[in-house]
């Protein structure tokens, strides 16, 4: 959030205040039988990302954290486990405007470029194997481009198209089977085989359910369903893989990502919130509350159930949050 | 519904309250605190306000300053439950600050007309200090004046009044103000009102302010005033002799202390805690916090309220105590 006297302080330029707490400090958030810390310091971010933000994140098998940039020469930035920078892949020339990015079994990176339409694959090592989608031709969903405000686009949207038009998240299946949540431009997902053929797009522009309002984000659980932030409709919407819908979690404050591992759920809320839920879709935890600066735009969760976000404040940012054991001091301890 | 531009401008449609509730706990040195967004109950009138200062009085009676025509201050239990108006028989240009002396009377401090006014408990003004609507000459572009970027022009510490931000009075009826967005200065009053001293003028140097924003005197016959735009403290004697200066803040908005300890709220979001000596001992919070601390009070158990420039006007802080 940007606030009016802020002005006072970009004109003023260099200012002297200690940006990183300089004592040890801990923040805590408790919720149901959840206990988080947070780490604001976790990401070492390089001069060149100071100030970036990460519309996707994607923890690998080997224990990395990548993640989607806005930063000129960095598409794509690599975080070991101690938030140190590893490397940057991809090439800013070919894929334009990274949205999400997700790791299949086998090591294969995806990227899904929002403004070129197309989604990029690339090998463990960081060389580009190829694409899906057609390369600077968005699908034709019927949306009017020119329609302002652009929040309210999707709208416009007259017919569930195929891939893509300007998509946005994607997730990988347990049998190296791709999900791509299609996006701005279009209302739909599609399910693509580990060869890359397209096997279905289900969807279409609504609130009924099983249709969508800007799918932003998916993931795959454990059970192999499929999560749809499904954010302008405030839900979640759990699907088989073959598109059949399952549940609607609603009651969600603008829901821009999911993630799932063995045992939980997990859903970033724009306005300020993480909701976590067991497999039942049961509520088990909020961390934070409408509002707070818990606002993320991406989220993704590692083996030991800690949990990296994206921030939505001012100055962008990457942060872990560090799961703990559940205590039993009243003073979060 | 009260307009307060700081707050966070929603996207979405659905309940805001959490299924399952959130702890926020913040720990730090031995300090440890949990954070309250519901501790203080606003009447509908205050829904969604700014409150620019807050104040407790020896009872934990906390008095608010909220930016709301006609409801300015509010007083609530120390359950958090609010009690009632003082309504004010003086129209308030825009609430900046707000002092309770001994006498239970009320000094506002009114950056819109350029005045500090003291008011008794039934709301009646009995004393008035600066030019309604006359701001002094401190050489600021008058143009500038309706933006926070004021501050740039000035050219010398004037007299008082120029968008005053707070005045206090000590146990034995000395007052000193803060002044001001539009000026760069420190005042001593005597208790009649008299000018006896001005100190400051514009700038980064020790002694100088970027827009006092605040001052407390505190047990030791500090003044403690918040050099907000050049993120410090600095502290001076009552004859306005420097005696140290509390660095690298985030923007601070105002320092409290209950005699043990100073804090210090930080408008970037964090809380900064130094010992009476001036030693930074705990930080609660940190940069990307969502508190806007443009105010804090303190009351008799240790917790700590600020006047948050944000979705939820009145945070307290709970100090925790027990370890398990």
């Amino acid at each position: 959030m940007q606030y009016e006297y802020m002005e006072s302080r970009l004109k003023r330029g260099q200012t002297r205040s200690r940006q990183r707490n300089l004592l040890p400090s801990e923040e805590l958030l408790c919720s149901g039988p959840f206990r988080f810390r947070c780490s604001w310091d976790w990401a070492k971010l390089p001069p060149a990302l100071d100030r970036a933000s990460f519309s996707g994140l994607a923890w690998s098998g080997e224990g990395r954290l990548y993640a989607a940039t806005n930063a000129p020469d960095c598409p794509v930035a690599v975080f070991a486990a101690d938030g140190s920078f590893l490397k940057k892949l991809g090439d800013r020339h070919l894929t334009g405007a990274v949205h999400g990015v997700c790791l299949s079994g086998d090591g294969t990176l995806w990227l899904s470029s929002q403004d070129r339409h197309i989604v990029l694959r690339y090998d463990k090592d960081g060389r580009l194997l190829g694409a899906l989608g057609s390369c600077g031709l968005p699908s034709d969903s019927g949306i009017n481009d020119d329609c302002a405000p652009s929040r309210w686009r999707y709208q416009t949207i007259r017919r569930l198209a195929g891939p893509f038009h300007a998509p946005t998240g994607l997730a990988a299946g347990p049998d190296g089977e791709l999900f791509v949540a299609d996006g701005y431009g279009n209302a739909a997902v599609h399910r693509f085989d580990s060869g890359g053929a397209l096997l279905r797009t289900w969807g279409g522009m609504g609130k009924e359910p099983g249709r969508f309002t800007i799918p932003h984000d998916l993931c795959v659980d454990g059970r192999g369903r499929v999560l749809v932030a499904d954010c302008e409709a405030d839900r979640v919407q759990v699907f088989r893989s073959d598109g059949e819908l399952l549940a609607v979690i609603g009651g969600l404050l603008y829901p821009l990502a999911v993630a799932a591992d063995a045992q939980f759920l997990y859903v970033a809320e724009r306005e300020g919130r993480i909701t976590i839920l067991d497999y039942d879709l049961t509520v088990l935890a909020q961390l934070g509350f409408y509002a707070s600066h818990f606002a993320a735009h991406s989220l993704a969760v590692d083996t030991h159930g800690n949990l990296y976000f994206s921030s939505l404040l001012e100055g962008g940012g990457l942060y872990k949050l560090e799961r703990l054991a559940p205590g039993t001091g009243r003073d979060g301890s | 519904m009260n307009e307060n531009r700081f707050r966070w401008r929603p996207l979405s449609a659905a309940p805001r309250e959490n299924t399952v509730p959130c702890e926020l706990i913040y720990r730090s040195g031995e300090f440890a605190f949990r954070v309250r967004n519901d501790a203080v109950r606003l009447p509908e009138e205050l829904v969604g306000c700014e409150v620019a200062a807050l104040m407790m009085d020896p009872d934990d009676v906390l008095y608010a300053a909220c930016r709301v025509k006609g409801h300015e201050i509010a007083r609530f239990a120390p359950d958090g439950s609010f009690l009632d108006f003082v309504k004010l028989d003086e129209e308030i240009g825009r609430v900046h600050g707000m002092f309770l002396n001994r006498a239970h009377e009320l000094w506002i401090t009114d950056d819109g007309f350029h005045v500090a006014r003291k008011f008794d408990q039934a709301g009646r003004c009995i004393q008035t200090l600066g030019t309604p609507h006359v701001p002094s000459d401190t050489g600021v572009d008058p143009a500038s004046l309706n933006t926070y970027l004021a501050y740039l022009t000035i050219r010398r510490a004037g007299a008082p009044f120029n968008k005053p931000t707070k005045l206090i009075e000590t146990p034995d009826g000395k007052l000193f103000a803060s002044d001001g967005y539009g000026n760069a200065a420190v005042h001593a009053f005597a208790p009649d009102g008299t000018l006896l001293r001005t100190w400051g003028g514009p700038g980064q140097e020790p002694g100088h302010f970027n827009i006092p924003h605040s001052i407390f005197h505190d047990a030791c016959g500090r003044l403690w005033v918040s050099d907000r735009d050049n993120d410090r403290v600095q502290a001076f004697s009552e004859s306005g002799e420097l005696l140290t200066i509390l660095d690298g803040l985030l923007y601070p908005g105002e320092l409290w202390s209950d005699g043990v300890n100073l804090y210090v709220s930080e408008m970037d979001g964090r809380i900064s805690i130094f010992d009476m000596d001036g030693v930074l001992i705990a930080e609660i919070g940190h940069r990307k916090t969502s508190f806007s601390g443009h105010s804090m009070t303190g009351d008799s158990h240790g917790n700590l309220y600020i006047g948050n420039f944000g979705e939820y006007p009145i945070v307290k802080f709970e100090r925790l105590r027990e370890k398990c």
